[in-house]
């Protein structure tokens, strides 16, 4: 079930990744159209991760290529946005808040380049929408898990690009945060911002996402949610696993 | 005593060409890469001696880069390529260039004045001997310009790459994502720390060197919460140090450059337990008063 698009503003060709000689994506092959918030779900180790680093030219890619907005990356870079694991970040750094979300305006300056009034009301504005403005002369040591998160998204609002990846988002924060934050990707979606979302948990996945991506080191589907939900191919990415097929008989019960 | 106050400017200025780029390193968490580098440069020296017999030529300094170039690439390819944790890889590889080093040195000991001794501990005094003379003039040692130099440099990189060096020290992934070229400006942060070590070398020598580029900006860290702060932190602590140092290496008759690093030790001590941010006595010195 991979379901090709015109008009793709993403299209990932033939795309394969090796890490240490073990491969780890295998001949990825897919479209999406614009304006969708779409999911790349699949078990533990299924690259999914991985395949938005590709896209992203993180990792190196073994064959195939990737292409954004009929582009390559280098071309568009300004109107694609990343944001990573917080895992990743040195969060003992000494800066705040603010500091952190106006980094989302400095590939709009040039090297020695001070934030105009207009960066920093788009920085003030980013901060208000995810919630973080009262926060923002706070240290980021301080911060929760939720509030890092908010605050990767506030950043990533603040570099007004019009197609978004984030790495799974939702690890170690609170449910209320978790929904704050996909309504406020509902809100981008609507403004025709197209978000990409690393995302582990098959259960929320069906009600957060209009397309899914399912990966499993190759790509089992690509395709609207409600097609894409299908017993067959569930279980084709989540393998023989009992534990997590009877979970998945739940999950499409619910869902038809 | 016009040589008191040189040795003094000498020693602050170390500092402060070593915790800038310390700063850097501490906060991505490189101090082992430093460590490293500090060592590495060895073989480089004692090469470009061999081929210039001078130890103030800027050969010194590109042969110095080159090992330490050489010694970070070998390190982090070493780890990507064999999947070997980076700090095996660094442990391994910087030791074993600092052997070439000393080997090289021992077995051309009958023509090399440099000795391992000079090269570990150095000696703030030492310096004063050689001077620069300019139209007869005596302007002061030779390793005050050098130092002066690689101030200028160090700090003009910095304030150059200010925006850059900061969102690649807070999250790197996304540096690289909007376009910073994280490669060249880890490898000119490690290409500068490698002429830093050397310039430093005859007044601290390359153990005592390390704690110039990490704890100085450790301390700095305690008491900042902006990277601006820290830096300038890190300079008006050096230069504290350099000058408590300069007074207890008077007293007690010691090597200048060990008693700076002694004072810095005791800085370290005194922030672990004042620091505003995790200091031991937090709760008592910044009890909430509003």
């Amino acid at each position: 079930m991979i379901q090709q698009v015109e008009k793709a503003i993403l299209e990932v060709h033939d795309l394969s990744v090796r890490y240490n000689n073990k491969t780890a994506l295998w001949n990825i092959d897919f479209t999406l159209p614009s304006g969708v918030l779409a999911g790349v779900i699949g078990p533990n180790g299924a690259g999914k991760s991985t395949l938005i680093k590709a896209i992203m030219g993180l990792v190196p890619v073994h064959s195939g290529y990737v292409k954004l907005f009929g582009e390559s990356l280098s071309k568009v870079k300004q109107r694609v946005a990343y944001v990573p694991q917080k895992e990743e970040v040195n969060w003992d750094f000494p800066i705040t808040v603010q500091e952190v979300v106006e980094m989302g305006r400095f590939p709009y300056l040039g090297l020695l380049k001070k934030l105009t009034p207009q960066d920093k009301a788009i920085v003030s504005s980013a901060m208000e929408r995810v919630g973080i403005a009262p926060l923002a002369k706070r240290q980021v040591s301080e911060l929760s898990g939720g509030q890092q998160q908010r605050v990767f998204l506030a950043r990533a609002i603040a570099q007004d690009a019009d197609i978004y990846f984030m790495d799974e988002p939702f690890t170690g924060i609170d449910i209320a945060t978790e929904h704050a934050i996909v309504a406020l990707l509902k809100e981008m979606k609507e403004q025709g911002k197209t978000i990409i979302v690393v995302h582990h948990d098959l259960y929320s996945a069906y009600e957060y996402f209009d397309w899914v991506v399912l990966l499993n080191g190759y790509l089992v589907a690509s395709a609207p949610t409600e097609q894409a939900f299908t017993p067959d191919l569930l279980q084709k990415t989540y393998g023989g696993k009992l534990t997590t097929l009877t979970k998945i008989a739940h999950i499409i019960k619910q869902s038809l | 005593m016009i040589s008191d106050w040189w040795i003094i400017v000498n020693s602050a200025l170390t500092a402060a060409c070593c915790g800038i780029l310390g700063s850097f390193i501490i906060l991505r968490r490189m101090s082992m890469l430093v460590d490293a580098i500090s060592h590495a440069v060895l073989p480089g020296i004692v090469i470009a001696y061999l081929f210039t017999e001078s130890l103030q030529s800027i050969w010194l300094l590109i042969g110095a880069g080159l090992s330490g170039f050489a010694t970070v690439w070998l390190i982090e390819s070493i780890a990507k390529r064999y999947n070997l944790h980076e700090d095996a890889s660094i442990g391994s590889i910087y030791t074993s260039m600092f052997a070439l080093g000393i080997i090289l040195i021992s077995s051309l000991a009958f023509r090399v004045d440099l000795d391992q001794e000079c090269v570990l501990y150095g000696e703030v005094s030492h310096t004063l001997f050689d001077v620069l003379v300019i139209n007869g003039k005596v302007a002061g040692p030779k390793a005050f310009y050098l130092l002066l130099g690689i101030f200028i440099i160090n700090l003009a990189f910095v304030l150059l790459n200010y925006k850059q060096l900061k969102v690649m020290s807070f999250d790197g992934v996304f540096a690289s994502t909007i376009g910073i070229s994280t490669s060249i400006l880890h490898y000119t942060l490690m290409g500068l720390v490698s002429f830093t070590t050397v310039a430093s070398f005859e007044m601290v020598g390359s153990i005592l060197v390390i704690a110039y580029f990490t704890a100085l900006p450790a301390i700095a860290y305690l008491f900042s919460y902006s990277l601006s702060a820290m830096l300038r932190l890190c300079i008006l602590t050096g230069i504290l140090c350099a000058v408590s140092g300069y007074f207890i290496a008077l007293w007690w008759g010691v090597s200048v450059s060990g008693a700076t690093v002694l004072s810095m030790g005791i800085c370290l001590l005194v922030a672990i337990f004042v620091s505003p941010k995790k200091g031991l006595l937090k709760p008592w010195l910044y009890a909430k008063s509003k």
